[in-house]
């Protein structure tokens, strides 16, 4: 899991106010390489929370990014290197990622994090008109809460 | 001329003789023929065909899986194929799928590629040998029409590298209709140049890596997402990513759990293939590969919850491509979303024996946006009178000038 996915990611656990962003706890880091492309940086800059990402990848060891930033540093080919670095090149392989208000964890392996649900952890999904539509949680008090989507 | 079929993947079906078991005839003497006896037949494995007390205890959807599973030509489906032909037969054809539902002069085809859309998964898969028809009705060479194709077809994922596994949904026909959308359609994903790409339910991981590769790295390097509620198909989806080359994320989670508040509004492109397949109401998102197909009701449980979430991540300029069934209800489907201010279009459409597949893309248009608002407005002043303002044209395709005529 690359710290561009991280960013992207938030606790979705019912009833958390501001799941993001989430920690790290990282058991096992790789580096690959991956192929530099301004273009593809400067698109997806602008979707970054980069305070979230200078501390993601200070937990993964790399300290290189700077606190602040502004978009016109996007044009210092350095600062771009180092971008790609901390946002596509360090792979989070064997870890977990834990939600910020709750401390649950989601676990991470082979990379490929874990975000599916218990079920009492779920929020309520309501399909539109009359149908309604449980993934999890019991009938009555679902029905209760319910909220219209549409 | 060469004939055109509707849904060519009834060559793989058989004519039904009027007497006796019918299906002795395929299963005995191991070939299948289509009408007129002049096309092509394949063989069958037997569990295709006969029903046996193996799959007549199983649930319907499982009954369907493993029909499908048995008639599905990968590299490790059907045992045996044999090509049948007679002297009077008309060479099989070309051209599955062609925009305005007609075959086209193959000469024209090769100069420009957007007039016919050949179903290339289907050639590539059945082997069949690539003849073709010059506007005097002359046959050209087969090689040089083999090589002019393989110089013409964009890279997809190759089914020999597509890793498979017990519990997780292998490449189908529905799969291979949606690489073939996405492949017609290849052109306005260029032009369209999404930063982000999404496929929801990745399976086996083979329309993500086909869509990774015909969009190619050099003019478009974006950032390719893919989840499924199957912890084994998000691992099978990273060995065939790795096998082709490409890189995508991978998450785990239902539908898009986790990634919605960040990405809300960020996605440009996103690929669906759901369950859709209408099963009992129990057998939706249970565990294991059934999960892959089993749809609910019509099969539309799935898809109903997937549309909301689609409806969120989607940017302004983002599409949607939506495999669907017959029995989905394609067109309330397009409706609903036409209220929401999506504008649809069946990219493209096909018929098997067992299913009609229709590939939806939506995108939002203004125009639907404001005549929603309009209808809205209308209905509230109306008091309650409903408003059919119009039947169901999706009117962006006949403006002109519109950058989204797709």
């Amino acid at each position: 899991m690359r710290l561009v996915t991280h960013n992207m990611m938030s606790s979705n656990i019912k009833g958390v106010a501001n799941g993001f962003p989430l920690l790290i706890e990282a058991a096992q880091v790789v580096e690959k390489e991956v192929d530099f492309n301004a273009d593809f940086l400067k698109n997806i800059f602008a979707r970054i929370e980069w305070k979230a990402l200078v501390e993601a990848s200070k937990t993964m060891g790399y300290s290189e990014l700077l606190d602040n930033v502004e978009s016109s540093m996007l044009d210092s080919e350095e600062f771009l290197r180092k971008f790609h670095h901390a946002l596509l090149e360090i792979h989070l392989e064997e870890g977990a990622l834990v939600c910020p208000e709750t401390g649950r964890k989601f676990p991470i392996t082979k990379g490929i994090p874990n975000m599916l649900l218990h079920e009492d952890e779920c929020t309520v999904f309501v399909l539109t008109g009359h149908d309604l539509y449980h993934s999890c949680g019991t009938p009555g008090v679902l029905k209760a809460l319910s909220i219209a989507v549409y | 001329m060469p004939q055109t079929w509707a849904g060519a993947s009834t060559q793989i079906g058989h004519k039904v003789p009027s007497n006796g078991n019918p299906y002795d005839e395929v299963y005995n003497k191991g070939s299948a023929k289509t009408r007129n006896g002049r096309v092509v037949g394949l063989i069958e494995t037997k569990h295709s065909l006969r029903p046996s007390k193996r799959t007549m205890n199983k649930s319907k959807a499982q009954q369907w899986h493993f029909r499908r599973k048995s008639k599905t030509v990968g590299h490790h489906k059907i045992s045996q194929a044999k090509i049948l032909r007679s002297e009077s037969v008309a060479p099989p054809p070309v051209f599955r799928f062609c925009q305005g539902g007609a075959a086209t002069d193959f000469n024209a085809a090769v100069q420009d590629p957007a007039i016919a859309i050949p179903d290339y998964n289907f050639l590539k898969r059945r082997n069949t040998p690539l003849l073709a028809f010059g506007r005097g009705g002359e046959q050209t060479h087969p090689r040089r029409v083999s090589q002019v194709f393989c110089n013409m077809i964009p890279k997809i994922a190759q089914i020999h590298l597509v890793s498979s596994h017990s519990e997780v949904y292998d490449p189908c026909d529905d799969s291979f209709a949606l690489v073939d959308a996405l492949l017609a359609d290849r052109a306005s994903l260029l032009e369209h140049r999404p930063s982000i790409c999404m496929e929801v339910g990745c399976g086996s991981g083979y329309v993500i890596t086909s869509l990774a590769l015909l969009l190619g790295k050099e003019e478009n390097d974006a950032y390719y997402i893919a989840t499924d509620v199957n912890p084994h198909a998000v691992r099978v989806t990273r060995e065939t990513l790795e096998a082709h080359g490409c890189h995508a994320e991978l998450v785990n989670t239902d539908i898009a759990s986790g990634l919605e508040k960040r990405l809300a509004g960020s996605v440009d492109v996103m690929v669906v293939n759901p369950p859709y397949v209408p099963t009992p109401e129990e057998e939706v998102g249970c565990y294991g590969i059934a999960s892959a197909w089993a749809g609910g009701e019509n099969g539309r449980r799935v898809i109903d919850k997937i549309l909301p979430v689609a409806d969120k991540l989607l940017s302004e300029k983002g599409w949607l491509y939506l495999v669907t069934l017959a029995a989905n209800n394609p067109l309330e489907l397009c409706l609903q979303m036409r209220k929401k201010g999506y504008a649809s279009r069946i990219v493209l459409q096909r018929s098997t024996e067992e299913e009609s597949l229709h590939i939806i893309k939506f995108w939002r248009d203004l125009d639907t946006l404001l005549e929603a608002n309009e209808c809205v407005r209308l209905n509230k002043t109306e008091n309650g009178v409903v408003m059919e303002s119009m039947p169901f044209i999706p009117l962006s395709i006949w403006k002109q000038g519109n950058r989204n005529i797709n």
